[in-house]
C-alpha cells in the first residue's frame, strides 16, 4: 500500500510538469506580452507615453527579454521556490495574494457540491436499480436526462431569475454585503453556507443526474452477478446483502469516476461563478483573461488543474483503499 | 424405490418459469425428484434442461424474471417436520433461516461466486453470524476450522486472504469451507468441478465424498459429466428439457439405463477404450431452446425409437418398473406400441471407420520452441520479467496422422499452437514445415508476407465457436474469405465452394447467407472447421475444438473431425484438456506440463504404461463413466501448475510429484527414449513402477428390454 | 414467429432444427441494431426530435419569419404576442390567423416604455407568405417563408423581441444553425482525432500507446473550462466569425477526442484479442483488411453512438463560451450568443422570453441524450 501510495505521488510529478508547461504557453499564446499590457495600461490610465528604451528596461527587468524556456524556468522556480507567481498587472498585487482565498473558495465549492451530489445520487441510484422499470425509476431518470440537458449557467440564470422576480431577493454572491469584508468567523462561515446551497445545487445538477445513471447502471449489472446469488443462499436479509455487495462492487466505477466528476466541477465552477459572481477563481480568471493579465490568469488555470490533479490523487487513493484487487496489483 | 424411503426432501411436479418478452421460459416443468437422507444424488443432463434452475428452485433464489409456478418442495429436517419451501416468501425470515444453515449451495465459478472485495473469512464468518449466536471470535475459530477441515494449508493466515489470491481449486475449498461450516442437512452443488482441471475435480470430489460421509450429510450434485456421476452418485436422476426422463441407482441406471436419452448421453461419450477407433454414436440434433419445446415427449426429435403420431403427441406418463425405477418414456407404458425394436440402425456400420495411412514422413519438426511473454511495470512499462509459456518444446507431426497434445489449464498447450501458426513470433527455436514437394521451410524464421501460403497448409479451428466466428460477416463471407484473399477462387466459383464446404461439414449449403447467431455452438463449431478446410490445408491445428460443447454434440464434432480426417488425409495437431478425448482421437500423445513436453509416446503406450510421474496422475483423475470402476487409491495431486513466470527448478512438477528426490531439485531432466517409441523427461522413468489406465470394457451392452 | 418484434435474434426464434429462412438468420448487423433501436420509445423520440431540429435549421430561412439580424428599435423588448388561427368576426368564425398589436405604456417608476399587446388591434398573419428573398440552401432564389405578417411592417413577435427589437423566434431557428452544426463539426474533429490516435494506440501498442495514454490521462486532468476560456481569450477581437467558428470547434476538440480516442483504443484491445480476428490473420488478410473489415464494422456502431453522446457536450460548451462572450460573437447568431442578451438580472426581469433560445439548447441536448442512449443500448446486437 505504501508502495502505491509512493508510486501515485511519483506520476503526479510529470503531469504537474505538463500542468505548467500548457499554463505557460497560455500565458503567451495572446500577441504581445506583459510589457506591451503594461505599457498599453499606463497610456489610457495616465496617457504616459513610455520610451522604447525605458521598454526595454521594463523587459529586462521582468526577464522578458530571455528566451520563452528561460522565462519558463524562471517562472516555475519562481513558483516552486518562493510561491511567487508573478505580479497581477490589473490589481497591481503578487498574484499569489489574490488566488489563495480564491482558490480555497473553489475547492469548498466543488467538494461541497461533490457531497451533495453523493448525498442525493447514491440513494436515487439505488432506488432506481432496485425497483427498476417502477414509477420512481423512470421519474428518477426522466428528471436526471432533464438535469443533465441544462447548461450549469442556464440553471443559474433561471435560479437567478425566479429568486429575483419572485422572492425579490438576489442570489448572487457567497457571503451577506456585510461580511464581505468581515474578518473570519463563525458567523462567516454560517452565511457562508447559507449562500453557498444555490451554487452547491446548480454544480450539482448535472453530476447528480450523471451519477444517478451511472450508478443504476451498475447496480444493474452487479446485482445479476453470481455472488449476489450465493450471499443470498447463505440466508442473509435482502438490504444487507444488496448493501454489503452489489452496491459495494457497483460504488467501485463510482469512486474511479469521482475524479471526472470532481473535474468537472472545478471546471463548472468557474462558469457558474461567474453567473452568480461568487469569490471564487472562476471570475478571477475570466476577467485576467479580458484584461490580458497573463500571470494571474496563468496562475488561476495552473492552480486550478493542481487542484483537479490532487483530486485525482485521492480518488485513486480511495480506490485502492476500497479495491483490494488494486491494492494488491 | 419400492420400500418406503426416508427422504430429506421431496420435489413434487415443480414449474418454474421465466417470464421473458419474447415468452414465457418453462426451464423447469414438471419435475419430481426425492433426496435421499445421508445419500448422494446426482442430477445429470446437458446445457440447457433446467439442472441449475431447478437446484435454485429449492433455496427460491431463482434470477429474475424466474419464479415458481406451481410444484411443492417438502424439505423434512427432522422426524415429523415438514417446510414446504415452495410456498415460502423468497424474502422471508423462514426461508432465510434455512438457506445457508439447513441448505447450502456451491457454484460452478468460485472466483465470481465469492466476493473479491472481501477476505474469504469475512464471507464466512457472516454466514456463521447470521445463524448462530457466537461471537466474532468463536466464528473466526469456526471459519478456521473448516478452512482446515477442505485442506486449505496454513488456514488461520488463509482466513484473511481474498479469492484472487487463491487458486482456482483453493476458491473452490473456500466455498465448500464456506457452505459446510454451518452443517447443513442438504449440499447443493451446481456444477461445482466443471471449472477446474481434473486433476483438481478429482481433489474436490474427493472432499466431498469425505465431507459427506463424515458429517452425514445428503448431497445433490448437478453435472454434465456422466463420469462425475459415476464417481460420487448414489442415486441418479436423468433431466431433458426441464423434467426428471429417468431415475433409479447409480449402478442401475450406468449398467441398464432405460430412457433413451440416457442410452444416448451414455453412448456418445467417448471411453478411455483403446481397442478401436470407433465413430462416437451421437445424440443427433441438439437440446432445444424451452421456448421450442416439442409438443408430446420432448426428446421425440431426437430419439431414435420414436414413433411417429405417438411420442410426439402424448406426454409419456412416470412409469415405475418393477425395480422400484421411475422413468419418462412411452416405451415403458404397455398401452403403446413404441420399442426399442422399432429402430433398425445398423449399430455395425457406425463402428465403420476408413483406415488411415500414417506416413513415415515427418511434416513439422518443432525444435527447441520457445515464446516468452515479457511481463511489464511501472510509468514506462519497464520489463520486469518473462512469462515462459513455451519453453524449449521439441516433437515432430508425422504426415497423417493425429498428434494429441495435453496438459492442465496453464501449461502452454494453447500458446505452442498459435507459436506454431505463428500468431505469435517465437523467440527462439525452430518449426521445420515439409512442403508438398518435399522442399522444407523453417516456419519461425518466415516473416508475415512469406507466412501467407503456408496459411493455406496449415490451418487452425479455434475454442470459443462463438468468439472465432465473426457475428457481423455472413457464412459465405467467413467460409470464403481465405479463397477471397489469396485470390483462389472468386465470383459464382467461390460461392460454389463455400456451398460445398457447407456440404462437407453436414450443414445444408443454403445457409450460406445467413450470419453465426442463426447457428448452434456444433453448427458454428462447423462453419469453424469449414473455414479451416477451405484452402484445402494438410496439417490442421485444433486448439480444444470440442471443450465448449455438450458432450452430444462434442460426438458429432470429433465424428466429423475423424470422417474429414480419413477423406481428404488430414495431420492434426488436436490441442485438449480431456484426456478420454485425446485417447479417442489421437495416434500419439504428448503430455505438457508448464511450458515443456514431459512425455510423449503413440497413445495406447502412453496410456497403459505412462513413464512420467506427471502422466501417471493425469491418468489417475480421469473419471470413467462406470461407476464400478470408481477409483479407490487415485493418486491426489496436490497444490497447482506452477507459475510459468517462475517455474520451479530442476524439474517443473518436482514440488507436486510424490517419486520427487534431491536431484529433481537441481537437475533439469531432457527428453530420452525411455521404452521403444516413448520419449519421457523424468530422471527415474526406468526405475518406476507407473500404473496406466485399466482398460475398460465397453460398458455393458444395450439389451432390448 | 415473432422474431420480426425480437431485437436480439434469440436461440428461440433461430432454432436451426427449422429450415426457413426467417429474415432474422440473415439479417446483418445493421438491421439487428435497428430492431432493437426500435424498441428503445424515447430513443425514437429523441431521433425525431434531432432529425427536426437539423431540418428547420437547415431550412431556417424558410421557417424564421425574419432575417436574423433584422432589428426595429421601436420595439425594444415587446413581448410575445399569442398566435391565433380563428378569427372572431361578427359573420362568425373565420379562418385568419392573426396576431395582437402592441400599445405603449409608460412606465413612470421605471421612467421607461413598455410594450404591452393590444387586444383591440389584429394584424392579420399567414402561412407560406411571401417575405424577405434568401436563397434555399444558399443556391435557389425564394421568398417564402412558413409564416409571416401579411404587410411587412406590421410588427409579429411570436417568442418577443430582445433589446434592438429583433425576433427572438426567428433568431433561435437561426441560432440552431451554427450551435447544432458546431456540435458536429466539433464532435467530427475529435473523432478525427480520437480515431486516429486511439487506433495507432490501440492497434500498435507499446510505448506509442503508453505516450497517448498519458496525454489523454493528462489532458482529461485539466478542467475544460478555464483551458477554453483560456484558448478562447486567445483569440484576437479582430478575428473574421468565420475563422472565430474553426477556432471554437478546434478548442472544444482538444479535449473532445481524448473520450473517442479512449473508445476506440478500447475496443482495439478488445477486438484484437478476439479469436475471429485471429482467424482474419490466418486467413491471410493484411493489416488494412483487418481493420476494415474485420475491426471497424465491429466497433462502429458503437463509436456512431459515443459521438452521438459527445454533441450535446460540444454545444453546450459553445453555448457557455459564447454566453461568457470569449466564443462566437455577434453578427453571427448562436444560441449562447442570443443567451448573452440574458446575462443582466435586470434585462431577463424585463424580458423573461429571452430564456427561448436556452429552451432550444435544452431540448437539443435532450433529444441527443436520448438518441445516444437508445443507439449505445443496441450498438451490440450480439450481446
Amino acid at each position: 500500500m505504501v508502495q502505491y501510495i509512493l508510486k501515485r505521488f511519483l506520476y503526479m510529478i510529470p503531469t504537474l510538469l505538463a500542468v505548467s508547461i500548457v499554463s505557460f504557453i497560455i500565458i503567451n499564446l495572446p500577441p504581445g506580452d506583459f510589457v506591451d499590457a503594461l505599457i498599453a495600461q499606463r497610456r489610457a490610465e495616465s496617457g504616459e507615453n513610455v520610451t522604447p528604451e525605458e521598454e526595454v528596461g521594463l523587459r529586462k527587468f521582468y526577464h522578458l527579454d530571455q528566451p520563452l524556456p528561460v522565462q519558463y524556468v524562471d517562472w516555475i522556480t519562481g513558483i516552486i521556490l518562493e510561491g511567487d507567481f508573478g505580479m497581477s498587472l490589473r490589481w497591481n498585487r503578487p498574484v499569489d495574494q489574490l488566488i489563495w482565498e480564491r482558490l480555497a473558495m473553489t475547492f469548498a465549492l466543488s467538494l461541497s457540491s461533490m457531497l451533495f451530489i453523493w448525498v442525493v445520487a447514491i440513494p436515487i441510484g439505488v432506488y432506481s436499480a432496485v425497483n427498476q422499470y417502477s414509477i420512481g425509476d423512470y421519474l428518477a431518470t426522466f428528471v436526471g436526462f432533464i438535469g443533465l440537458a441544462i447548461p450549469n449557467f442556464l440553471l443559474a440564470l433561471v435560479l437567478l431569475y425566479i429568486s429575483f422576480r419572485f422572492f425579490d431577493q438576489s442570489v448572487g454572491g457567497l457571503f451577506s454585503p456585510e461580511y464581505i469584508d468581515a474578518p473570519w468567523s463563525l458567523a462567516k462561515v454560517a452565511d457562508l453556507f447559507s449562500h453557498m446551497w444555490i451554487p452547491m445545487v446548480v454544480l450539482g445538477t448535472a453530476g447528480t443526474a450523471s451519477l444517478i445513471r451511472t450508478l443504476r447502471a451498475n447496480l444493474l449489472d452487479e446485482l445479476r452477478r453470481p455472488y449476489v446469488t450465493t450471499a443470498r443462499t447463505k440466508g442473509l436479509p435482502e438490504y444487507w446483502l444488496l448493501i454489503k455487495y452489489p452496491l459495494r462492487h457497483a460504488l467501485n466505477p463510482f469512486v474511479s469516476s469521482l475524479n471526472d466528476i470532481f473535474v468537472n466541477l472545478v471546471s463548472g465552477a468557474t462558469i457558474v461563478s461567474i453567473v452568480l459572481s461568487l469569490q471564487t477563481t472562476g471570475p478571477l480568471l475570466f476577467d485576467a483573461l479580458r484584461n490580458q493579465d497573463m500571470y494571474l490568469a496563468g496562475s488561476a488555470i495552473m492552480m486550478l488543474s493542481v487542484l483537479t490533479v490532487l483530486g485525482t490523487l485521492f480518488s485513486d487513493l480511495l480506490l485502492a483503499w476500497l479495491d483490494p484487487r488494486i491494492r494488491f496489483s | 424405490m419400492s420400500t418406503p424411503v426416508d427422504n430429506l426432501l421431496e420435489i413434487n411436479n415443480l414449474h418454474t418459469h421465466f417470464f421473458t418478452d419474447e415468452g414465457v421460459v418453462k426451464a423447469v416443468d414438471g419435475v419430481n425428484l426425492a433426496i435421499p437422507r445421508g445419500k448422494t444424488l446426482c442430477v445429470v443432463g446437458e446445457s440447457g434442461c433446467g439442472k441449475s434452475v431447478m437446484a435454485r428452485s429449492i433455496l427460491q433464489v431463482v434470477d429474475r424474471p424466474g419464479r415458481i409456478v406451481e410444484g411443492d418442495i417438502l424439505f423434512k429436517p427432522g422426524a415429523g417436520e415438514t417446510t414446504d419451501l415452495a410456498k415460502l416468501d423468497p424474502h422471508s425470515r423462514e426461508i432465510r433461516a434455512i438457506r445457508g444453515k439447513d441448505i447450502t449451495m456451491i457454484f460452478q465459478e468460485p472466483m465470481t461466486s465469492l466476493s473479491p472485495l472481501y477476505t474469504i473469512g469475512n464471507q464466512i464468518i457472516e454466514a456463521i453470524r447470521w445463524h448462530m449466536p457466537v461471537s466474532k471470535q468463536e466464528a473466526r475459530q469456526m471459519t478456521i476450522e473448516a478452512l482446515r477441515k477442505v485442506g486449505i494449508p496454513r488456514p488461520d493466515e488463509l482466513v484473511d486472504a481474498y479469492t484472487f489470491e487463491l487458486s482456482g481449486g483453493m476458491r473452490q475449498r473456500a466455498m465448500i469451507a464456506m457452505a459446510l461450516v454451518c452443517e447443513p442437512k442438504l449440499l447443493i452443488a451446481d456444477e461445482p468441478t466443471t471449472a477446474l482441471d481434473v486433476t483438481t475435480q478429482a481433489n474436490i470430489l474427493d472432499l466431498i465424498r469425505e465431507l459427506q460421509t463424515e458429517m452425514g450429510m445428503s448431497v445433490m450434485f448437478i453435472t454434465h459429466d456422466l463420469g462425475v456421476v459415476a464417481e460420487i452418485a448414489d442415486e441418479v436422476a436423468v433431466m431433458y428439457l426441464g423434467s426428471v426422463v429417468e431415475h433409479g441407482t447409480v449402478d442401475e441406471v450406468f449398467t441398464e439405463p432405460k430412457h433413451p436419452y440416457t442410452r444416448a448421453l451414455l453412448r456418445s461419450i467417448p471411453k478411455m477404450s483403446l481397442r478401436k477407433k470407433a465413430r462416437l454414436d451421437a445424440i443427433r440434433g441438439i437440446v432445444p431452446h424451452p421456448l421450442n419445446r416439442p409438443g408430446g415427449c420432448a426428446f421425440h426429435t431426437r430419439c431414435d425409437f420414436a414413433q411417429a403420431g405417438i411420442c410426439d403427441t402424448l406426454v409419456p406418463p412416470i412409469t415405475t418398473l418393477a425395480s422400484g425405477r421411475q422413468v419418462r418414456c412411452l416405451i415403458y407404458d404397455e398401452n403403446q406400441p413404441v420399442s426399442f425394436e422399432s429402430f433398425t440402425a445398423d449399430d455395425d456400420a457406425q463402428e465403420d471407420v476408413q483406415e488411415r495411412a500414417i506416413s513415415e514422413d515427418v511434416m513439422l519438426k518443432v525444435n527447441g520452441l520457445k515464446m516468452h511473454f515479457p511481463i511489464t511495470a511501472g510509468f514506462f512499462n519497464r520489463v520486469v520479467g518473462h512469462v515462459k509459456a513455451v519453453d524449449g518444446v521439441s516433437f515432430e507431426i508425422y504426415e497423417g496422422e493425429t498428434l494429441g497434445l495435453v496438459g492442465e489449464s496453464g501449461c502452454g498447450k494453447t500458446t505452442l499452437g498459435h507459436s506454431i501458426m505463428r500468431l505469435y513470433d517465437p523467440t527462439a527455436g525452430d518449426m521445420l514445415y515439409r512442403e508438398e514437394n518435399g522442399a522444407t521451410v523453417d516456419l519461425a524464421k518466415l516473416n508475415q508476407r512469406d507466412l501467407k501460403r503456408y496459411h493455406r497448409d496449415i490451418r487452425m479451428v479455434f475454442q470459443d465457436p462463438h468468439s472465432s466466428l465473426n457475428p457481423r460477416l455472413p457464412v459465405m463471407e467467413i467460409i470464403g474469405e481465405s479463397l477471397k484473399v489469396n485470390k483462389l477462387a472468386q465470383g459464382k466459383d467461390l460461392e460454389k465452394q463455400v456451398r460445398d464446404l457447407l456440404e462437407r461439414v453436414g450443414l445444408r449449403p443454403e445457409y450460406i447467407r445467413r450470419y453465426p447467431h442463426a447457428f448452434s455452438g456444433g453448427e458454428r463449431q462447423r462453419i469453424g472447421i469449414a473455414r479451416a478446410l477451405a484452402p484445402n490445408p494438410r496439417l490442421v491445428v485444433a486448439d480444444e475444438p470440442v471443450s465448449a460443447l455438450d458432450v452430444s454434440v462434442q460426438a458429432q464434432i470429433l465424428n466429423l473431425l475423424k470422417d474429414l480426417q480419413a477423406e481428404y488425409s488430414l495431420t492434426y495437431l488436436f490441442i485438449a484438456h480431456d484426456l478420454s478425448v485425446v485417447a479417442h482421437i489421437s495416434d500419439r500423445v504428448a503430455v505438457m506440463y508448464v511450458g515443456k513436453i514431459v512425455e510423449y509416446a503413440p497413445t495406447e503406450e502412453l496410456f497403459l504404461h505412462p513413464q512420467h510421474p506427471y502422466t501417471e496422475a493425469l491418468l489417475s483423475s480421469v473419471l470413467i463413466p462406470d461407476p464400478r470402476a470408481r477409483h479407490e487409491n487415485r493418486i491426489r495431486l496436490e497444490g497447482d501448475v506452477a507459475d510459468p513466470a517462475n517455474p520451479p527448478s530442476g524439474c517443473a512438477f518436482h514440488p507436486r510429484c510424490r517419486y520427487a528426490q534431491d536431484r529433481c531439485m537441481t537437475e533439469t531432466p531432457h527428453l530420452r527414449e525411455t521404452r521403444s517409441g516413448h520419449v519421457t523427461a523424468c530422471h527415474f522413468a526406468e526405475e518406476l513402477e507407473l500404473a496406466g489406465v485399466t482398460v475398460q470394457d465397453e460398458i455393458a451392452p444395450i439389451e432390448s428390454t | 414467429m415473432s422474431t420480426l418484434q425480437t431485437a436480439t435474434p434469440s436461440a428461440a426464434a433461430l432454432d436451426s432444427n427449422k429450415t426457413d429462412e426467417s429474415i432474422a438468420v440473415v439479417a446483418n448487423q445493421w438491421q439487428l441494431i435497428w430492431w432493437k433501436f426500435r424498441k428503445h420509445k424515447l430513443a425514437m423520440l429523441g431521433g425525431s426530435v434531432t432529425f427536426v431540429i437539423y431540418f428547420v435549421a437547415l431550412f431556417a430561412d424558410f421557417f424564421a419569419p425574419f432575417p436574423p439580424n433584422a432589428y426595429a428599435s421601436n420595439y425594444t423588448y415587446a413581448p410575445p404576442q399569442q398566435l391565433h388561427i380563428l378569427d372572431q368576426t361578427e359573420d362568425g368564425l373565420r379562418l385568419q390567423p392573426y396576431v395582437n398589436g402592441y400599445k405603449v405604456e409608460i412606465d413612470y417608476n421605471a421612467g421607461r416604455r413598455n410594450f404591452v399587446v393590444d387586444p383591440e388591434v389584429k394584424i392579420p398573419v399567414g402561412f407560406f407568405v411571401e417575405g424577405e428573398p434568401y436563397k434555399i440552401l444558399g443556391l435557389i432564389d425564394a421568398n417564402i417563408h412558413l409564416i409571416g405578417p401579411l404587410h411587412a411592417d406590421d410588427p409579429m413577435y411570436l417568442l418577443g423581441a430582445d433589446r434592438l427589437g429583433q425576433d427572438v423566434f426567428s433568431r433561435t431557428i437561426y441560432g440552431a444553425r451554427i450551435s447544432m452544426t458546431i456540435g458536429l463539426v466539433g464532435v467530427a474533429m475529435s473523432l478525427v482525432f480520437g480515431v486516429l490516435l486511439g487506433g495507432i494506440s490501440g492497434y500498435f501498442g507499446g510505448w506509442v500507446d503508453t505516450l497517448i495514454q498519458r496525454v489523454i490521462e493528462f489532458l482529461q486532468s485539466i478542467p475544460s473550462i478555464p483551458l477554453w476560456i483560456g484558448l478562447a481569450a486567445s483569440i484576437p477581437v479582430d478575428v473574421p466569425p468565420l475563422q472565430v467558428y474553426f477556432l471554437i470547434t478546434i478548442i472544444l476538440s482538444v479535449i473532445g477526442w481524448t473520450g473517442l480516442a479512449r473508445v476506440v483504443r478500447g475496443k482495439f484491445y478488445a477486438l484484437k484479442s478476439e479469436d475471429f480476428v485471429k482467424a482474419a490473420r490466418l486467413d491471410g488478410c493484411s493489416s488494412l483488411r483487418i481493420i476494415l473489415r474485420h475491426m471497424v464494422p465491429s466497433f462502429l456502431s458503437h463509436i456512431i453512438a459515443v459521438v452521438t453522446l459527445a454533441i450535446p457536450g460540444m454545444i453546450i460548451a459553445e453555448t457557455s463560451l459564447s454566453f461568457l462572450g470569449i466564443g462566437l460573437r455577434t453578427p453571427v447568431v448562436s444560441w449562447g450568443v442570443l443567451l448573452q442578451e440574458a446575462q443582466n438580472i435586470r434585462a431577463i426581469s424585463t424580458a423573461p422570453w429571452l430564456f427561448w433560445p436556452g429552451v432550444g439548447v435544452v431540448i437539443a441536448v435532450l433529444a441527443l441524450n436520448f438518441l445516444g442512449d437508445g443507439l449505445r443500448d443496441a450498438a451490440d446486437p450480439y450481446a
